[in-house]
C-alpha cells in the first residue's frame, strides 16, 4: 500500500498511521448507491477503507445524475446497475481496495448474510421498511450502522451502536409518507452533507472514537436550521429491548412486489432468467435492449428492466397489481 | 405545569414557536401541541399528527404518553428519503 495516498488523513491527529491501518483493514457495506450511498462510498474509498460491498438493486436513469456523484450520462444511457457503475468508478479511484458489488434487493431473505462480514453498515436506502430491516439485521448480528435520510432541504442523520438506542427506539413505528425525492425534490447538497456526516460517523466507530454521540442530528439547510436531540435506549423497543426483529422474520416471497420509485414497483421474480433468449422473444413484441447486466424493454405504455436474477422493476405501473401483470405478461412468474 | 417545546420539523409545524408552555396536570403528549397551537394561534391541519415523532425526555413518546412537569418535548418528523 501506497501510504502516501493517505498523507493528508494520517497526518490528521484523530486518525493518524495507526487509525489508517484500521481503515485498510475494515469493512464496510453500504445499503443503496443512491445520493447518499454514492457519496458515502466514495469517501470510504478515497479513505482507504479496505472493503466496500455496495448493494443495490436499481439501474442508473438520467434523473440520478444531479446527485449520485459516481455516474455519468453513460451509464444512464445503458441503464447500468448502480452497484455495478459504482464500483467500475471506484476502483478508478482507489484500486487497492476491494470493491463488492451486488445487484440485489436487501431483503430478509439475504439482511443477515449480506453484512455478517462487514463491521459497519452505511444507510443509502430511501424507505422506512429498508432501514428497519438495517436495523432488526445490524441489532442481532451486533453491528453499528449509521442512518442517513435527505428530502428536500431538510436532512437527518443518526449512528447506532449495537449496545445503544436503535432506530426503532428513535422512530418505533414510522411509515412513508408518500413524499419522496421524486416528488418534493433533493438538493444535491444536502445528501453530500448528510452522507458526509454519515462517513464521519462511520469513521469514527471503526477508529473507536470517544467523539460519537447518540444524537439525532437534523437540519434545514435552506433555512438554516441545525438541531440535534439526544436519544436514549427506550426499555420498551420491540427490538432492541425485547428482541423481536419483524422486518427481518417477515417472509420473503418470490412474488413480492414492492414500490420502487414513482410509479415503478419492483417484482422479485422467480430466479435467474436467461436474458439473450428472452431478448429475442420480446423483439417481436416491443423495443428491447438488452446490456451485460439488464434488459430493457418497452411496448407502448409497459416497460421493465429485468436483471439477470430474474428480478425486474417495471415502469409506468400505477398499483402493485398492474406490475404483476406485466411481469406475467411478458416474462412469466 | 411548564414543558419546554422544540418543534425540529419546521417545515410542517410553521407558526409554532419553541420555548415553554403552560399545560394542564396530566396532560399528553397531543394536549401539549395543541396547547401551543391555541397559544400561537395556528391550526395544523388534522391530518399533520400522523408524520410527527415526538421525543420526550430523551425518549420516544406517543402522542398518549402523559408529560412530566419540567419535560422536554422534541416535535420531529422522520427523514426516509435518500
Amino acid at each position: 500500500m501506497d501510504t502516501s495516498r493517505y498523507a493528508r488523513q494520517s497526518v490528521f491527529g484523530k486518525i493518524g498511521i495507526e487509525g489508517q491501518a484500521t481503515l485498510a483493514s475494515s469493512r464496510v457495506a453500504i445499503v443503496g448507491v443512491g445520493a447518499l450511498g454514492t457519496v458515502g462510498a466514495e469517501l470510504l474509498a478515497r479513505s482507504g477503507v479496505g472493503f466496500l460491498r455496495l448493494i443495490d438493486r436499481d439501474y442508473v436513469e438520467l434523473t440520478n445524475l444531479q446527485r449520485q456523484t459516481l455516474f455519468d450520462e453513460a451509464d444512464a444511457r445503458e441503464n447500468s446497475p448502480k452497484a455495478i457503475a459504482a464500483a467500475e468508478k471506484l476502483r478508478k479511484i482507489n484500486s487497492e481496495i476491494v470493491i463488492e458489488p451486488v445487484v440485489a434487493d436487501f431483503n430478509s431473505s439475504n439482511a443477515e448474510r449480506l453484512i455478517r462480514d462487514v463491521d459497519i453498515v452505511l444507510d443509502g436506502s430511501d424507505n422506512a421498511a429498508a432501514r428497519y430491516l438495517i436495523n432488526d439485521a445490524c441489532r442481532k448480528l451486533g453491528k453499528p450502522w449509521v442512518y442517513g435520510g435527505a428530502i428536500g432541504s431538510v436532512g437527518a442523520v443518526m449512528p447506532f451502536l449495537p449496545d445503544g438506542a436503535c432506530f426503532r427506539c428513535l422512530f418505533p413505528n414510522v411509515r412513508n409518507s408518500g413524499e419522496s425525492c421524486a416528488t418534493v425534490g433533493v438538493l444535491n447538497s444536502l445528501t453530500a452533507i448528510v452522507a458526509s456526516m454519515q462517513v464521519t460517523d462511520a469513521l469514527k466507530i471503526l477508529l473507536k472514537s470517544d467523539s460519537l454521540d447518540s444524537c439525532y442530528r437534523t437540519f434545514d439547510l435552506w433555512n438554516n436550521e441545525f438541531d440535534a436531540v439526544e436519544v436514549l435506549q427506550d426499555d420498551d423497543c420491540a427490538c432492541c429491548a425485547h428482541g423481536e426483529y419483524e422486518y427481518l422474520n417477515a417472509p420473503f416471497s418470490n412474488n413480492s412486489v414492492s414500490l420502487c420509485g414513482r410509479d415503478a414497483y419492483q417484482v422479485a421474480g422467480n430466479g435467474a432468467v436467461d436474458l439473450d433468449a428472452l431478448a429475442e422473444k420480446l423483439c417481436a413484441v416491443g423495443a428491447v435492449r438488452h446490456g451485460e447486466y439488464t434488459l430493457v424493454f418497452e411496448s407502448g405504455d409497459a416497460g421493465f428492466t429485468l436483471f439477470p436474477d430474474g428480478r425486474a422493476i417495471v415502469k409506468n405501473a400505477k398499483t402493485a397489481a398492474a406490475a404483476l401483470s406485466v411481469y406475467n405478461e411478458y416474462i412469466g412468474i | 405545569m411548564k414543558i419546554w417545546v422544540k418543534f425540529v420539523a419546521k417545515d410542517l409545524t410553521e407558526g409554532l414557536t419553541n420555548g415553554d408552555y403552560e399545560v394542564a396536570e396530566g396532560a399528553t403528549v397531543l394536549d401539549v401541541i395543541r396547547t401551543c397551537e391555541n397559544v400561537c394561534g395556528v391550526t395544523l391541519p388534522p391530518d399533520r399528527y400522523k408524520d410527527f415523532q415526538y421525543i420526550l425526555n430523551d425518549k420516544a413518546a406517543q402522542g398518549y404518553t402523559p408529560v412530566p412537569d419540567g419535560a422536554r418535548l422534541y416535535v420531529l418528523h422522520a427523514v426516509l428519503g435518500g
